[in-house]
């Protein structure tokens, strides 16, 4: 159904725009992909080992999606330029796009070090889906029983949920009601789709597109429309980077509002913060008013690094007298799995296994081959 | 089951069976499962006695009649080649009791009555229950701007035997953005008898999926195509089965 788009984004963060080979510098930040794909068949498949916390958190090798982009990368040893799916650069030769379920993958075909042709995965980036609905805010019409989208509306005693990537509208408003358990007349969505997910900064987007500046401010603008009301704001996933980006737009008190988090993606430590200097405070009768519940892959791996720190905000949170049992239960499991970091130790291995392939040996005459039995991004991402 | 275009959707054959029981009347319908994400909400197989107590799944809506949910599933569609989901299905299944002063005004089993009501009731809906408006241009500029049906001819049938199924179109239209209405494709609201009393109605949306830079190149036509070919498949699913008595009441209302 769907055509290559006439001029693919250029493909410059591959190492070379002009070149058909890679020199043996930026060689070595580059791993097998899998361990179908180390050139027995076909071309050999390499990946930029920086990418690896992204992947890993796109794919999930355990479920039927994640072996689905699994195989279709791997499916690029024996793939050309006018493969399904496959898209050429007219700019530049040997540069392609592949589009998977939920994300494109950016790479170039260049010589090898053995001389022959290689794919080398220089970049990726997230695609979700995006429906025929716009970002915005939507609430629940009672005569039409349908959700209607609205600029600016009064959202008193209201619970707005701020969803992450959850698909189209329909499913994220239903999920809407079970996560908020709130019946459909006090419920209102922001809805995030999937082209503004795909443009946040915890996605690795270094800039923003029109389509998640205008989502920005969009909720900027209905948070201070709504400035004197009492809102109940509920973030959940990448939905609390949109919340965070749309309240460092609005200067002065938020009295009256009230915040719960679920499983968020962003950086929870400064949204705290900032919610905290616009006196947003957890509802009074909220038990646990930031929830990680660990059934989110993404934020499970997004917080590796960051876990401390948001264990130490959760404390306090706990000291303000904002949290109750169910709260301190799940700052004492987050505690347990601190020195826990699959991702840190699986990346770390993966350098590790780059820089060995491609050591410098000496004499200069002896020829390099790649260690085919190293470790693969698959194998490194199966540990995680 | 595979369409144009290469789309394939769920094997509804494989779907699983689910009933409701509403004491005269029954429906068995069939749920294929989403493959990401299961959301799903499904009530109770028992609804002869409705709850009295207000919960979050049912509602009074403004003209006095009480809405429950019974269903809400959502499955999608993908290009059998790329493997991406091209389109998502929202399917919603509720039950409408009447109260007594509706009940006096219309009986969902007599067929000419109930499209009659359905249309002043989408008319009201247009207008937002202000009577004074019913006949007025705000009333028709309102009722093509949410893409309704402009008059009962209009109104599409699905014919399920005994009784006919009106499918009403619907679109929430968007405030000061012209480029977004005229995207619009209106959601399909079917409106099934079961008693003098109860009727279901479902509300059925299919989203087809966009990407930027990737644009679904299919016209507008065909789209709608793609669209009326999935719903035909769901409703050949449905199966409505009455008591007896309702039988012959159904065939009194309509001599």
């Amino acid at each position: 159904m769907a055509t290559p788009p006439r001029n693919p984004k250029s493909l410059s963060h591959l190492p070379s725009s002009t070149n058909t080979f890679l020199s043996r510098l930026d060689m070595k930040d580059y791993v097998y992909f899998s361990e179908n794909t180390k050139g027995i068949f076909g071309k050999a498949v390499k990946i930029k080992v920086d990418l690896f916390p992204r992947f890993a958190a796109l794919v999930d090798p355990k479920t039927h999606a994640g072996q689905t982009v699994i195989r279709q990368i791997e499916n690029l040893r024996m793939l050309n330029g006018a493969s399904p799916g496959v898209h050429a650069n007219v700019n530049s030769a040997f540069r392609f796009m592949l589009t998977t379920t939920n994300m494109k993958v950016f790479y170039a075909v260049l010589d090898g070090d053995q001389g022959r042709k290689e794919i080398f995965i220089g970049d990726i980036k997230a695609d979700f889906d995006s429906s025929g609905n716009d970002a915005g805010l939507y609430v629940f019409d009672t005569f039409s029983n349908k959700y209607k989208k609205h600029k600016q509306v009064f959202l008193h005693d209201k619970t707005v949920y701020i969803n992450g990537n959850s698909g189209n509208l329909e499913k994220t408003l239903e999920y809407a009601q079970q996560q908020t358990e709130t019946s459909k007349g006090n419920l209102a969505l922001f809805y995030v789709p999937g082209n503004v997910v795909n443009g946040l900064g915890v996605w690795g987007s270094t800039s923003q597109s029109l389509s998640v500046k205008s989502a920005m401010s969009l909720l900027s603008d209905i948070i201070k429309f709504n400035r004197e009301k009492r809102v109940i704001w509920v973030s959940e996933a990448e939905g609390a980077d949109v919340f965070l980006n749309a309240l460092t737009d609005v200067t002065g008190s938020l009295k009256g509002h009230s915040y719960r988090l679920i499983d968020p993606i962003t950086d929870t430590v400064s949204l705290l913060a900032n919610m905290k200097a616009k006196e947003i405070k957890p509802p009074v009768d909220e038990v646990a008013p930031v929830t990680y519940t660990g059934k989110n892959r993404v934020t499970n791996l997004h917080i590796e690094s960051k876990k401390q720190a948001i264990i130490d905000a959760l404390k306090m949170l706990r000291v303000k007298g904002f949290a109750d049992f169910p709260h301190q239960q799940m700052v004492k499991e987050l505690e347990a799995t601190v020195g826990n970091a699959p991702l840190g130790k699986n990346k770390q291995a993966l350098i590790d296994t780059a820089a060995l392939n491609h050591r410098v040996l000496h004499p200069k005459s002896v020829t390099r081959e790649s260690n085919k039995a190293a470790l693969s991004f698959i194998t490194a991402l199966q540990r995680v | 089951m595979r369409f144009k275009y290469d789309v394939i959707g769920p094997d509804f054959e494989d779907a699983d069976i689910i009933n409701f029981d509403f004491g005269e009347a029954e429906i068995c319908l069939r749920l294929p499962q989403d493959m990401d994400k299961q959301i799903s909400y499904v009530a109770a197989w028992d609804q002869k006695v409705l709850p009295a107590v207000p919960k979050n799944r049912w509602d009074t809506h403004p003209f006095g009649f009480r809405i429950f949910d019974l269903v809400r599933q959502f499955w999608s569609y993908y290009d059998e080649t790329t493997e991406r989901c091209v389109a998502n299905e929202s399917f919603q299944l509720n039950l409408i009791e009447l109260p007594d002063e509706i009940c006096a005004e219309v009986n969902p089993l007599n067929k000419q009555e109930f499209i009659e009501w359905l249309f002043k009731f989408f008319r009201l809906i247009a207008v937002r229950g202000d009577e004074s408006l019913l006949g007025s241009d705000i009333e028709l500029a309102n009722m093509k701007a949410h893409m309704m049906p402009l008059s009962i001819e209009q109104i599409e049938i699905h014919h399920a035997g005994l009784l006919d199924w009106p499918m009403l179109t619907i679109s929430m239209p968007y405030e000061d953005d012209e480029e977004a209405n005229a995207k619009r494709d209106p959601d399909y609201f079917i409106y099934i008898p079961l008693t003098e009393r109860l009727f279901l109605y479902i509300d059925q949306s299919i989203s087809i999926l966009s990407r930027e830079g990737n644009p679904v190149t299919l016209p507008k036509a065909d789209i709608l195509e793609l669209k009326s070919e999935i719903l035909s498949e769901i409703l050949s699913y449905i199966k409505v089965t009455y008591s007896s008595d309702v039988l012959q009441r159904i065939q009194k209302a309509n001599q």
